[in-house]
């Protein structure tokens, strides 16, 4: 014991200067531990598969898997082109694609409703639609009121360049041309470039910026990348069967959507 | 000034010191591995949100009980003529306001969303290449924190008795805390899982309840600390007859008539003074030291007794 000139042991140097672990002395304890940690894995492992399997668990609260499965599938969309293109009453591109296949997996066909998002998401909260998707992104509002799922996608807001003509070196009070609306525009003037709006745009600027899967199909070339941002599809808050297949199917074909909007996956 | 004597603790008890100290960085470590297990399992549940909040606030205890090991040794200072013991109480408030504070915040969380009937949502990851359903991920993640939790907790209290630790004690109960929340989180899983959106932000409350009930008594019990209550067992199994035993001890010695004593805890020690009305004032220099010395061989919880001689009590 370390003990100081009047006799009197000193906890202070004690606590300071702890004696090495001894292998033997703590062990026990940690075997302790070991074992009642590995047998509640073990426990956990069996419990969760017996109710998954045997529940048909996770379930919906509201049913919408159910309903959806062999019937119609009703979805809210607004256009976001070439993700989704208006047809009429129906819808195309990349993304009605997407939400058509996984209808097709449920035996379900998908009914098409146009109109304004916020309508739509008080819809979905109240379940008179199954999906919401157009130009959502992960950051949503809409994340509160809804369930989100993982990003399908991630974009990318680039300048590209005309076929032939040379990139500038500096975007400085260059011209790049967006569509009038486009959120790109801001990125554009933290650039100090010069935003010529134009109604629609299409292949005959010299310079322009928007998604490079866009920009791409109107045959521009991309030589500077400004943000990106990640595509979601949104369904009713809890109705957790019905996310779990809509995400596994995302997850599935996530590969083929990133293919197919020039990004890679 | 006259500085307190350095604390003399017997070999046994400074052998359990050291082992507490050890405990408590094993369960410092594994707190933290709590933390991140359930952050890489968090959903958008509620009660896994709660647990996450416990998770975090149980670090701090063991990590208060560290620091504190630091300076409660020292040895007393001129600025600091009673030692530094209380910095163990001033440790275990700081973590008893904040478990208070989160409790009812986590309370108010999540008995809104009952009331709105806000569905939890809980979707799926990619673990390995595999798509699964994140609540079959928080299950097993739950239960590792649990099992950790009820053998640290269990653990932790017969240290706590031996040693007279409040902080020590109040850890071991928040343990117990720690898992039983858990526990209610798996319960709030399973239930969405079925088809229950109820039953998550039930779990929460529950979970939020005990969390408050928690943080109330330990507020309560350093602010007693803090306000020189009388000597408490800290944990069921100890004595807590220190005022009688040092009282009948000392009224067998032969100088002494009538004798009664005051005393209050600082840390783990018991300190106070005793009121003697002597037969006789001879030898009175050297008494002090006497009951001093009979007191610690009664107990090591006593230290720095001050001998007070009355005409009557």
């Amino acid at each position: 014991m370390a003990t100081n000139a009047a006799g009197r042991a000193r906890p202070p140097e004690a606590s300071r200067r702890l004696p090495s672990t001894t292998p033997a002395e703590w062990h026990g304890f940690r075997k302790t531990v070991a074992v009642a940690i590995r047998r509640f894995l073990c426990l956990a492992a069996a419990l969760v598969l017996v109710i998954a399997e045997g529940c048909d668990a996770p379930r919906d609260p509201r049913k919408t898997l159910e309903r959806v499965r062999g019937h119609v599938l009703t979805a809210g969309v607004s256009e976001d082109p070439p993700f989704i293109v208006r047809r009429g009453n129906e819808a195309d591109g990349i993304e009605a694609d997407l939400i058509r296949g996984f209808a097709r997996e449920l035996g379900a066909t998908v009914t098409w409703v146009w109109g304004s998002q916020e309508q739509q998401f008080l819809a979905l909260h109240g379940l008179q639609l199954d999906l919401v998707a157009g130009g959502l992104t992960a950051k949503t509002p809409w994340k509160a009121s809804a369930a989100i799922t993982r990003p399908f996608v991630e974009l990318h807001e680039v300048v590209a360049t005309h076929r032939g003509i040379p990139p500038p070196v500096d975007l400085k009070a260059v011209e790049i041309a967006i569509e009038e609306g486009d959120p790109v525009g801001e990125a554009l003037e933290k650039e100090k470039a010069h935003a010529k709006r134009v109604p629609h745009l299409d292949g005959s600027e010299m310079l322009a910026a928007g998604t490079r899967t866009r920009l791409l199909r109107l045959g521009y070339l991309p030589f500077r990348e400004l943000k990106s941002e990640e595509r979601v599809l949104a369904v009713p808050q809890g109705e957790n069967a019905f996310l779990e297949a809509l995400e596994k199917y995302l997850a599935a074909h996530h590969e083929a959507v990133s293919r197919a909007a020039g990004e890679e996956p | 000034v006259r500085l307190r004597r350095p604390i003399d603790l017997p070999e046994d008890v400074r052998e359990k010191l050291h082992k507490a100290t050890r405990l408590q960085r094993w369960s410092l470590a594994f707190m933290i591995s709590c933390v991140v297990v359930i952050y890489f399992s968090l959903g958008q549940s509620q009660a896994m949100k709660a647990v996450f909040i416990e998770d975090i606030l149980a670090v701090i205890p063991p990590a208060a009980y560290l620091l504190s090991q630091h300076v409660r040794w020292r040895e007393p200072t001129q600025r600091h003529p009673y030692g530094f013991q209380r910095a163990v109480a001033l440790a275990f408030l700081a973590s008893a306001a904040s478990l208070l504070a989160l409790g009812v915040f986590i309370l108010i969380e999540s008995v809104t969303t009952l009331l709105k009937r806000e569905h939890p949502t809980i979707g799926v990851i990619s673990v390995f290449g595999h798509q699964l359903w994140l609540g079959w991920v928080m299950i097993p993640a739950l239960l590792y924190t649990i099992s950790g939790e009820y053998t640290f907790g269990r653990v932790k209290q017969p240290y706590a008795r031996d040693l007279h630790d409040t902080a020590l004690a109040a850890d071991a109960r928040m343990n117990r805390a720690d898992w039983m929340s858990g526990g209610s989180a798996i319960l709030g899983v399973l239930g969405i899982a079925i088809g229950w959106w109820w039953a998550d932000a039930l779990a929460a409350t529950f979970i939020g309840v005990e969390i408050v009930r928690d943080g109330w008594k330990n507020v309560i019990e350093v602010l007693r600390d803090l306000m020189d209550e009388r000597p408490m067992p800290v944990e069921e199994g100890e004595r807590g007859d220190w005022a009688e035993r040092l009282r009948d001890r000392v009224s067998r010695l032969d100088w002494v008539t009538d004798v009664d004593v005051r005393l209050r805890e600082t840390g783990n020690i018991i300190t106070g003074e005793v009121y003697v009305v002597p037969k006789t004032t001879d030898a009175i220099a050297t008494r002090c030291d006497e009951v001093e010395k009979l007191a610690r061989d009664l107990d090591w919880r006593y230290h720095d007794l001050s001998l007070i001689a009355v005409e009557k009590l």
